[in-house]
C-alpha cells in the first residue's frame, strides 16, 4: 500500500566528495525543470536548485521531485442503501436524522464519553473493521437512543458493554461483584432496541431467576421478561409460544425440557449462559442440552470459568465456540485461543476505591476430644484405605477426607470445636461493632450446629433445607433487622448470585475443594455497593487434612493465574486423581 | 461540495492527519450527521517528505502536505457535501473549499482552568490575534474559523450548533486516528488491491 517514495536523496555516506549541503549531493540524473514559483507558500511540482557544491564551476540545475500527490485513498460511505451486516450496522436506525436547525438555545453539551465498540478479532474485513471504529462512543449511543440507567455505570462496565455487544461468542468472566449481571442485560438491551436480537433466552441456576428478574426490571424496564417455570404444560408452552423478548429459565428445567428447547425454530437470536461453570464438564447432560440449543449468539457469564483445570473453560467454550478449544491444550495455546473471546477484570484493576478485602487465615489447634478423634479416624481410615488393594477408588478416599474435615469442625462425641471457640470470640467484636458477618460452611450440618451455639447473635441460616420461596425473606432479615449479626450460609446456596454487600465480615468455617467457589462466596459481600472494609477468615485447623487441602487450593489459583494473567509460568497444577490419593500416601491402583 | 441545502440530511467533515513516525502523515477525512452518525470515512496512504524536501520547503512544508496534498486530495475524493469542514490542525485552515473550514484550536480558557464547560453558548473572540481568522468559544472549545472562505464567528455558530449538540468537537477525529492505524495495520499485512480505490464505495 506504500506509494512509489521519492528518491532517497540523503548524501551517501561512503561518497569522498563532501558536499556543503545535502542538496548538492542530489542525483545529477533527474530531470531538470524549471522552477515555478517563488512565493512563499510554495504550490509547484517540481522546483530546481543551485547546487553548492564546490567541484561544480557554475550552478547547475538539479531538480528533484517533490512528494507528488500520489495519495490512493480508502474510503467508505454509510448511507442507507448499504446493507447492514452487524449489530452496528443498524445502530442508529431507530434514531432519525433530522435536517439540521440552525438557532439552537442554550443547551448541555454533550456527555463526554469516549467508550468505543471495537471490532472483534473475526471481523476481517477492513470496511467492516472501520464501520465499528467509526461509530460514536456508547455514552453517545445510549443518549440519542435515550437509553437510561438507574445509576451511572462504571467506566469499566461500559467498556464490557462495548465487548459484548459486537460479539457472537463471549465470555465475561469479570471477578464476582463488578457487575456482569448489568453489563449483559445492558449488551441485551441495545441489540434489542436495534432489532438485531427479537428474542434471548437466560439461562441461570434456579436460586438466581427470581434475582435477574429483578435485574432486568431495574436495568432495562421496557423489555420483556419471562420466567420459563412451573408446569410442564406452560413451559412447553412458552418454548413454542413466546417468539419474542427475553426467557429466562434455569439449567434443570431446561434439561428436563430438552425436547422442546434443542427444537426451537427460528433459533434463537442470542443465548446467555449465566454461572457457566455450571456447563463446565462438557459430557454431562447440562452441557450436552444447553450446547445443544439453536442459537445465533453465545454468551457466557462467569466468574469463576476454572474452578478444577482448564478442561472447565473446554466445557465453557463448547457452548461458545465451538472448537475453540480442545483438551489437554497447553495453557499458553489456551491463552491465546480465548484472547479475543474473554473480557476479564479484577476489582484490583478497575475498582480503585473499592473498599479493600483482608484476609486473615486462623490457624487453631483442635481440641483434645478432636485430636483423639481425628487420630483415630486418620488411622483406622488410612488402614482401611490400604487394605482395598485393588477395590480402592477416588470415592472412598473422598469419604474419609469428608469425614476428617467434620472432625475438624467438631468432635462428633462431645461437640468440642476449636475453631467454633474461635468463632464466637469474632464475632463478640462483629456484633458490638454493629455490624453483620456471614459464615461458610460445606455441610448442613454443620450449619445447625453452629446455629444452636450462636443463638445470641440472632443466626439466621440460608442453605438448601430452606425453601426457595422463603429465602429472599432471609436476605431481607439479615439486611434490615439490626439484631441479626450473623447470617450460616451453605456454600452450595449462598455463593452465587447473592448481593450481601451489606455485612462487613466473611468466615469461612471450613474449605471448600477449589478456590473459585471460595472466591464467588467471598464476592458476595465484597461487591460494588459494599461501604466498608471486608475482612475475610479463613479457619484453618493446624497438622490435618485441611492444611494439605489448603496447599493444593493455592496450587490452584497459581493455575487459574497461567491462563488469565499473561506474566504467570505456565503450569497446569489441578487436583489430580494421585494429588487426591497422595493426600494419605496412597497409589491408585494398577490394572 | 454542494451547501446549499439541497441535501436535507445536515453532515459535518472532520479532517485531520496522523503523524507516524515511521511511515509519514496519514490523513483522515470522516463525514458525519449531525448525531455523530458516520456517513463516510476516507484515508490517504502515508506520505513522507525527504530531507531535501524539507530543506526546500522550510516552514511552508507542513501546511502544503497537510493541506494541499492530503487534505485536498482527500476532500476531492469525498461525494457527500458537507456544512462545514473541521480540523485539529492549524495547517489545514487554508484548504480551498466553498463552504466553511474551521479549526478546533483546543479547549476554552473556561473549560481548560474550571473543568468541562456546561453551556453551548457561543462566545465570539473576532479581533482578536489571529487577526485574519475568526476565533469564537463553542461548547468548550476555541474554534478559530477560515476567514477566507468567508467564514465569520456568527455563522460559524450557527452552523455548528445542530452538531454539537450531539457531538463532542474533538472525539471524532479520534475516531479517524483510530480507523488510521486499523488501516494502516490491515494494509501492512495484505495485498494493497483488497482496500484500494475500488473497495472504496
Amino acid at each position: 500500500m506504500d506509494p512509489p517514495q521519492p528518491p532517497d536523496t540523503r548524501p551517501d555516506p561512503g561518497s569522498s566528495q563532501r558536499a556543503d549541503s545535502c542538496v548538492a549531493a542530489l542525483p545529477l540524473s533527474q530531470p531538470v525543470v524549471r522552477a515555478l514559483s517563488s512565493q512563499q507558500r510554495i504550490r509547484f511540482d517540481h522546483v530546481e536548485l543551485q547546487t553548492l557544491a564546490p567541484q561544480f564551476s557554475r550552478p547547475e540545475i538539479v531538480t528533484v521531485p517533490l512528494p507528488q500527490p500520489h495519495i490512493r485513498v480508502v474510503g467508505c460511505r454509510f448511507t442507507e442503501e448499504r446493507p447492514a451486516k452487524g449489530p452496528i450496522d443498524s445502530l442508529f436506525s431507530s434514531a432519525k436524522d433530522k435536517p439540521a436547525t440552525a438557532n439552537v438555545p442554550d443547551r448541555k453539551p454533550p456527555v463526554v464519553g469516549c467508550t468505543r465498540v471495537r471490532p472483534p478479532r473475526d471481523v476481517v474485513r477492513l470496511e467492516d473493521r472501520l464501520h465499528y471504529l467509526l461509530q460514536p462512543p456508547l455514552e453517545s449511543v445510549f443518549r440519542l437512543q435515550s437509553v437510561t440507567f438507574p445509576f451511572e455505570p462504571f467506566g469499566y462496565q461500559l467498556d464490557g458493554v462495548a465487548f459484548l455487544f459486537p460479539r457472537t461468542e463471549a465470555v465475561l468472566a469479570d471477578e464476582m461483584g463488578l457487575g456482569k449481571t448489568m453489563q449483559a442485560i445492558t449488551a441485551l438491551r441495545l441489540l434489542i432496541h436495534q432489532s438485531s436480537v427479537r428474542r434471548a433466552l437466560l439461562v441461570c441456576p434456579k436460586p438466581l431467576v427470581t434475582n435477574w428478574q429483578r435485574e432486568f426490571a431495574q436495568w432495562a424496564p421496557e423489555l420483556p421478561v419471562v420466567a420459563v417455570e412451573g408446569k410442564q404444560s406452560r413451559r412447553q408452552w412458552l418454548w413454542e409460544n413466546a417468539d419474542s423478548g427475553v426467557l429466562i429459565a434455569n439449567y434443570e428445567s431446561l434439561v428436563r425440557d430438552r425436547q422442546q428447547v434443542t427444537e426451537l425454530s427460528p433459533a434463537l437470536d442470542l443465548m446467555i449462559i449465566d454461572e457457566s461453570q455450571r456447563i463446565k464438564n462438557r459430557h454431562g447432560a447440562t452441557n450436552q442440552v444447553i450446547c445443544d440449543v439453536p442459537r445465533l449468539r453465545s454468551w457466557a457469564l462467569t466468574g469463576t470459568p476454572i474452578e478444577n483445570s482448564t478442561d472447565d473453560l473446554v466445557g465453557i467454550f463448547q457452548f461458545v465456540s465451538p472448537g475453540c478449544l480442545q483438551p489437554q491444550m497447553k495453557t499458553s495455546s489456551i491463552r491465546s485461543a480465548v484472547s479475543d473471546y474473554v473480557l476479564r477484570r479484577c476489582k484490583d484493576q478497575v475498582l480503585a476505591d473499592l473498599p479493600p478485602k483482608m484476609f486473615r487465615d486462623a490457624e487453631v489447634t483442635l481440641s483434645p476430644e478432636q485430636i483423639e478423634a481425628y487420630e483415630l479416624a486418620e488411622n483406622e481410615g488410612i488402614v482401611r484405605l490400604h487394605e482395598m488393594k485393588a477395590e480402592l477408588t477416588i470415592q472412598h478416599v473422598f469419604e474419609l477426607v469428608l469425614r476428617l474435615k467434620q472432625i475438624c469442625n467438631f468432635d462428633p462425641a462431645t461437640g468440642a470445636s476449636a475453631k467454633l471457640d474461635r468463632l464466637e470470640a469474632d464475632l463478640e467484636e462483629c456484633a458490638a461493632s454493629g455490624r453483620k458477618a456471614i459464615v461458610f460452611s460445606q455441610w448442613v450440618q454443620t450449619i445447625e450446629q453452629l446455629s444452636d451455639r450462636l443463638q445470641r447473635f440472632g443466626p439466621l441460616q440460608y442453605h438448601g433445607k430452606i425453601p426457595p420461596r422463603h429465602r429472599d425473606a432471609v436476605i431481607e432479615c439479615f439486611r434490615d433487622d439490626p439484631s441479626r449479626s450473623v447470617m450460616l450460609m451453605s456454600y452450595g446456596t449462598g455463593s452465587v448470585g447473592l448481593n450481601l454487600q451489606f455485612a462487613s465480615y466473611v468466615f469461612l468455617f471450613d474449605r471448600w475443594w477449589n478456590p473459585a467457589v471460595e472466591d464467588q462466596a467471598i464476592n458476595r459481600v465484597h461487591r460494588i455497593g459494599v461501604a466498608e472494609p471486608v475482612t475475610v477468615t479463613r479457619f484453618l485447623t493446624a497438622g490435618t487434612i485441611e492444611e494439605r487441602i489448603d496447599r493444593i487450593l493455592s496450587e490452584k489459583r497459581e493455575l487459574f493465574r497461567a491462563v488469565f494473567d499473561a506474566s504467570s509460568p505456565e503450569g497446569n497444577l489441578g487436583l489430580s486423581r494421585d494429588e487426591i490419593l497422595g493426600l494419605f500416601n496412597l497409589e491408585y491402583p494398577k490394572a | 461540495m454542494d451547501v446549499d441545502g439541497a441535501n436535507p440530511l445536515a453532515a459535518y467533515g472532520f479532517l485531520t492527519v496522523l503523524e507516524d513516525s515511521q511511515h509519514g502523515l496519514f490523513g483522515g477525512y470522516l463525514v458525519l450527521t449531525h448525531q455523530g452518525r458516520p456517513l463516510e470515512f476516507h484515508c490517504s496512504t502515508p506520505v513522507l517528505p525527504t530531507r531535501a524536501q524539507k530543506i526546500l520547503y522550510g516552514p511552508s512544508l507542513r501546511p502544503y502536505v497537510l493541506g494541499d496534498l492530503i487534505g485536498q486530495s482527500l476532500l476531492d475524493k469525498a461525494q457527500q457535501p458537507v456544512l462545514a469542514i473541521l480540523t485539529d490542525m492549524r495547517e489545514i485552515l487554508a484548504l480551498e473549499h466553498p463552504g466553511l473550514v474551521a479549526c478546533v484550536a483546543g479547549p476554552s480558557p473556561q473549560t481548560s482552568s474550571a473543568g468541562a464547560t456546561d453551556d453551548l453558548n457561543c462566545r465570539s473572540n473576532e479581533g482578536r490575534e489571529p487577526a485574519d481568522d475568526a476565533e469564537v468559544t463553542l461548547a468548550g472549545y476555541r474554534l478559530i474559523g477560515n476567514s477566507s472562505a468567508g467564514c465569520a464567528g456568527n455563522s460559524l455558530c450557527e452552523t455548528l450548533m445542530p452538531l454539537v449538540e450531539n457531538v463532542d468537537l474533538a472525539e471524532p477525529f479520534e475516531r479517524i486516528r483510530e480507523a488510521i492505524r486499523e488501516a494502516q495495520r490491515i494494509s501492512s499485512q495484505q495485498p494493497d488491491e483488497d482496500y484500494g480505490p475500488s473497495a472504496a464505495a
